[in-house]
């Protein structure tokens, strides 16, 4: 089957705005440009889709062809990066420093010790053990222009990939288009509204498990929402039910958060960060956003 | 918290480089330029800018101005008409009575191409590298640059120093005139000049400039720099076509009335200093920029420079901008607003307003707007006055009727457009 | 020539103090707040200068290249 890229997106008119349509970041991936801007829709949605692709592409974990593989095969050896790759590391390191910790792009091994299916589940702590010996991103030598980590760690950008490329996405297509737009990758989202538009976009909230069913409502006109949470992700220790988001300073998941949260904020990725943190928090979700002083929903 | 991380991802995402400008900048501009009953000039700019991968840039400038009218010669004024050699091939003007000389004989066109590269070493060392080439009738210049920049302190504070040689040819129309002699005598019937300066081949001239800089960030919304350069320039650094008068001295029957012209002289080497500092600081919303510079050299000018801009923001990313610059200038030493008769000329001595003591001003006003995404257009218009004393002090005879410094006024617009920006 | 030395050590010594975190660097990312956003009219402006006045440079070469004195 001939595969080009045209045919990987659809276009849809839908009466005030177009929307684009195509699978990517593991799971659906839409973006809504309002009307009367520059350049053809079809543009756009090259522009957009191929801008996603390769943000895709060049940090995902899955792949053994991009830097995030090299970094992770690297065997203590220093790995130069480009300014984009850069760019991300640094705000990765700004994020562990400003969470005390709780943010850390190395933590992805602890998920070795944890299975979330829902079921019981008995932790090898001392698996937990070894492994925080392994994660920590003070470890990590980061000097801007080559990251070099110690043989076992690893580093995972999914966290923050999939929020940096509906920002990136949203401002490439904002600019290219001159009107407003709404990227919405799987629900973390970033609307950018363009000269005098102050309409707004309307965005459902799910309840985790029960899609389709909106709980809750959004209405903006720019910023950026992500949502984290559990949605089928847990499992039972000790007649508690655990989410999936690991602290990465204990090794354990976090008890006592939301199901999931929702925040508000100027950027997805401000938003992603804020949302993290909320379940991070544990029962001191409410406490910790409502100091960030955001729009948030949480659902417990 | 979110305050932080806001700007944290702000760093993260908007350091400026959405796509647009992956594929470079292009700048240009027009200016057009009135000085009352003087010279009228117009010269427009072209400027490109592209990356060569992810550590380079190129980048290429063309300059074309174009002007005409007339100047000041350094001749001072007199109540008879007078009638100058005319530099550019041959001929001659006439000066009412009364009227500060101005030759008007001239009208020029000049194409200047400037080019350079920057390369980022690693990301806190920088090094450019370019070139300059300028043509007109009677001038050319060719020159090359260097630079290298360090950064330090997390990038708060960065380190320059950039060194440039350029050697220019003046070919005078006419030739170059021997300095202090005396001006032709105009002969009306042949047009054709007599003995005054050596036609051949252009005098040359090389200048060689240092600057060192250093910027620092204040804090999160202040930026300052100080800088210092120091220039020599050797060889031909007279102005051809520039004299003075000889004026008859206060015992004689016409006092202060002409009785001869010669060619100005300057000295053939000139050192240059200067110290510049700048600090821009952003309050809420609006830009303030206050500079000012010191700059002194051996032929005992000094002068003082202060200018303020101040940017205001205005719906929908319009902006406008009023400007003010002061200017003040001592007199060159060897500055003579005119030459006696009868006492010994001088080693050096001219009568160029440039040279002498003056104070201007300019204000401003620019206005500026975006027309596409990534695309500005800019309207500027600016008055610029130059004042100086009526005479020196000591003037005598029919030079005491009049002002031997006349007020310069020029009106500046300026048409802007940048795209990639 | 070494006081001179002397004095931009000092300088670069006391600007460590000064300075902003890589995250407080929003407002700094502005064009409007670049020292050199404007360099095509700032060449101009040194080019009239240089042709009206007696003084030259400052900020980055002391102009010239052209026969306008």
């Amino acid at each position: 089957m001939v595969s080009s890229p045209q045919s990987r997106f659809a276009v849809r008119n839908a009466g005030a705005h177009w929307a684009i349509t195509y699978a990517a970041m593991a799971g659906p991936c839409e973006i809504l440009v309002r009307n009367g801007g520059a350049g053809g829709v079809e543009e756009l949605a090259s522009l957009a889709y191929a801008e996603t692709i390769r943000i895709e592409h060049k940090f995902s974990r899955y792949r053994d062809d991009n830097v995030v593989h090299a970094i992770n095969h690297s065997d203590g050896a220093r790995v130069p990066v480009d300014e984009e790759t850069s760019r991300l590391l640094h705000y990765a390191g700004q994020c562990h420093e400003l969470s005390d910790g709780r943010f850390d792009i190395t933590s992805g091994v602890l998920r070795r010790a944890w299975v979330f299916d829902g079921r019981v589940a008995a932790p090898d702590r001392a698996l937990i053990q070894s492994l925080r010996g392994r994660v920590g991103w003070s470890r990590v030598q980061f000097d801007g222009t080559a990251i070099s980590i110690q043989r076992g760690m690893e580093i995972d950008l999914g966290g923050i990939g999939k929020e940096y490329a509906a920002d990136r996405v949203a401002e490439l297509v904002a600019a290219a288009a001159g009107t407003s737009v709404l990227v919405n990758f799987g629900g973390d989202i970033r609307a950018i509204a363009r000269g005098e538009d102050r309409r707004r976009w309307t965005i459902g909230i799910e309840e985790p498990g029960r899609e389709n069913t909106a709980v809750g409502q959004i209405e903006i006109s720019e910023g950026g929402v992500a949502t984290s949470g559990d949605s089928h992700r847990y499992c039972i220790v000790d007649g508690v039910r655990l989410g999936h988001t690991l602290d990465p300073r204990s090794g354990w998941p976090v008890a006592g958060a939301p199901h999931s949260v929702t925040v508000i904020a100027d950027t997805c990725t401000v938003a992603g960060f804020l949302a993290t943190m909320a379940i991070l928090h544990g029962p001191g979700a409410e406490t910790f956003l409502e100091a960030q002083s955001v729009k948030y929903h949480c659902i417990r | 918290m979110r305050s932080a991380v806001t700007a944290i991802a702000a760093t993260l995402l908007g350091s400026g480089a959405v796509a647009a400008s992956d594929s470079g900048t292009m700048d240009s501009s027009l200016l057009i330029y009135s000085e009352t009953g003087r010279v009228k000039a117009a010269e427009g700019v072209f400027d490109l800018s592209r990356p060569l991968g992810d550590h380079r840039t190129i980048g290429l400038r063309l300059t074309l101005d174009a002007l005409t009218g007339a100047s000041p010669n350094g001749a001072t004024p007199s109540s008879r008409v007078q009638t100058f050699t005319s530099p550019s091939g041959g001929g001659s003007y006439v000066v009412k009575a009364g009227e500060v000389p101005l030759d008007d004989t001239f009208s020029d066109i000049r194409g200047a191409l400037d080019a350079s590269l920057k390369e980022s070493l690693d990301r806190i060392t920088f090094l450019n590298v370019g070139g300059h080439l300028s043509f007109e009738r009677d001038y050319a210049s060719i020159g090359v640059n260097s630079g290298v920049v360090r950064e330090f302190n997390r990038r708060n504070t960065s380190l320059g120093v950039s060194a440039a040689y350029a050697h220019d040819i003046v070919s005078p129309y006419g030739g170059a005139p021997v300095p202090l002699a005396s001006m032709p005598q105009p002969n009306a019937d042949d047009g054709e000049e007599e003995e005054g300066g050596e036609a051949g081949p252009g005098r040359g001239k090389n200048i060689v400039d240092v600057v060192v800089g250093l910027t620092q960030v204040v804090d999160r919304n202040t930026i300052a720099r100080l800088d210092y350069s120091l220039s020599r320039s050797s060889g031909y650094l007279n102005d051809p076509y520039k004299i003075l008068s000889v004026v008859q001295d206060q015992n004689s029957a016409e006092p202060g009335e002409p009785a001869d012209y010669v060619y100005e002289a300057r000295p053939d080497t000139r050192y240059k200093q200067a110290l510049f500092a700048e600090a821009r600081r952003y309050i809420a919303g609006s830009v303030l920029d206050l500079s000012y510079r010191y700059f002194w050299d051996d032929w005992g000018i000094r002068s003082h420079t202060a200018d303020v801009f101040l940017r205001l923001p205005l719906n929908g990313s319009h902006a406008i901008e009023p400007h003010f610059r002061w200017y003040h200038q001592a007199q060159a030493n060897f500055y003579e607003t005119y030459l006696i008769d009868g006492q010994s000329l001088p080693n050096y001595a001219s009568a160029d307003i440039r040279l002498a003591a003056f104070d201007a001003m300019t204000c401003g006003l620019k206005y500026s707007l975006p027309v596409a995404a990534g695309t500005h257009l800019s309207f500027t218009g600016e008055y610029y006055v130059q004042m100086g004393k009526r005479g020196p002090p000591d003037a005598f005879g029919v030079l005491r009727e009049y002002d031997l410094f006349p007020r310069l006024d020029v009106f500046m617009v300026r048409v802007g457009f940048a795209h990639g920006l | 020539m070494l006081f001179w030395l002397g004095v931009l050590i000092a300088l670069l010594s006391g600007c460590a103090a000064l300075g902003v975190e890589v995250w407080e660097r929003d407002v700094l990312a502005k064009p409007e707040m670049q020292f050199d956003n404007d360099a095509i009219n700032r060449a101009l402006d040194d080019h009239i200068y240089f042709s009206k006045e007696g003084s030259s440079g400052g900020r980055g070469f002391g102009g010239g290249g052209c026969g306008c004195n």
